[in-house]
């Protein structure tokens, strides 16, 4: 393996101030407008106004996850005091299928970062069985990791992430 | 002094980028003595409460010894405390937070080049192996029904 050769998921920080280490064992397509999400790429509030299309792989139908959409910089990376927040949680996801298929727990949320270069997270997770994991009561510091633990989530089997910055913004500089 | 100076400028971990002068890092009020050189020639032992009494060459001395400075408890000298040092490692996070997002970024597209490369030459493979078994087919001749007679 070479050296240079790091999960960019580590690189980024996402493991670390999200997630722990984790391997990846399912197939996760986030797309904005026929745009694929892949990690560390740059998307404007304006491209991702509207929720993403989400398609996950695995096998049996049966089986149910989850996709939890966090910022773990808001509401500034410098001083992130709301992490994480949550913007959009959708459960009882059915394998093979996608987020159309599953339960809104959270409606989806539009980034609009004032301050800074946002990371956007994308986190799947498996769930034990069919309508077991609940919304909490408000989207700031929200975590991960507790959350997954609470639902008995395990470990994640997917995540993705982009950077988003204010429509006008010119890399995390201030006015 | 030149050779102390290289010395200072030597220690690379402390000196901030923007001041070269060892005195910046303390507070006005609790400045070590003006006078650079005696800091220098100081023997090895001396502790920062030394320095800030700024008296140890008249230590013998009560009557010349000057009055002790008062340093207000909640603003101590240490270089932790400066406004300007505290700009410089928000300064620091952030372009650390930078080079992160450049290395986690060409990491992504070096795995997405390589998996699209090796797609690509199996999706050129199967298209061969395809033509090759379409060909004899092809070099059959056959009437159709567009013909025109």
């Amino acid at each position: 393996m070479m050296p240079r050769d790091r999960d960019p998921l580590v690189v980024g920080r996402v493991i670390g101030d999200v997630l722990d280490s984790f391997t990846k064992s399912m197939d996760l397509t986030v797309s904005y407008n026929n745009m694929e999400v892949t990690n560390g790429c740059e998307l404007k509030p304006s491209q991702v106004v509207n929720k993403p299309r989400v398609d996950i792989g695995g096998e049996d139908l049966r089986a149910f996850h989850t996709l939890v959409m966090v910022d773990p910089d808001a509401p500034s990376p410098s001083d992130p005091n709301l992490r994480e927040y949550l913007h959009w949680l959708v459960t009882d996801i059915p394998a093979t299928t996608g987020t159309r298929f599953g339960q809104e727990a959270m409606c989806y949320e539009s980034p609009r970062p004032s301050m800074g270069i946002h990371r956007i997270v994308f986190v799947l997770f498996r769930q034990l069985g069919r309508q077991t994991v609940y919304a909490p009561g408000w989207r700031q510091n929200f975590n991960t990791k507790d959350f997954a633990e609470l639902y008995n989530l395990g470990p994640p089997v997917a995540a993705v992430y982009f950077n988003c910055q204010r429509e006008s913004g010119i890399g995390g500089r201030r006015r | 002094m030149k050779p102390m100076d290289d010395i200072w400028n030597g220690i690379g971990g402390l000196s901030s980028p923007t001041t070269t002068n060892f005195q910046d890092f303390f507070a006005p009020a609790t400045r070590p003595p003006a006078d650079s050189t005696a800091l220098l020639l100081r023997p090895p032992s001396t502790t920062i409460s030394t320095l800030l009494t700024n008296s140890p060459l008249h230590e013998d001395d009560p009557n010349k010894r000057p009055p002790p400075r008062h340093f207000p408890a909640p603003d101590p000298p240490q270089p932790e405390y400066t406004e300007k040092f505290r700009r410089l490692m928000k300064n620091r996070e952030s372009a650390a937070r930078s080079r992160a997002r450049k290395q986690a970024r060409a990491d992504e597209l070096e795995i997405e080049v390589r998996r699209l490369l090796k797609e690509n030459a199996k999706l050129k493979r199967l298209q061969k192996q395809a033509c090759v078994s379409q060909v004899p087919k092809e070099s059959k001749l056959s009437r159709t029904k567009s013909a025109p007679f």
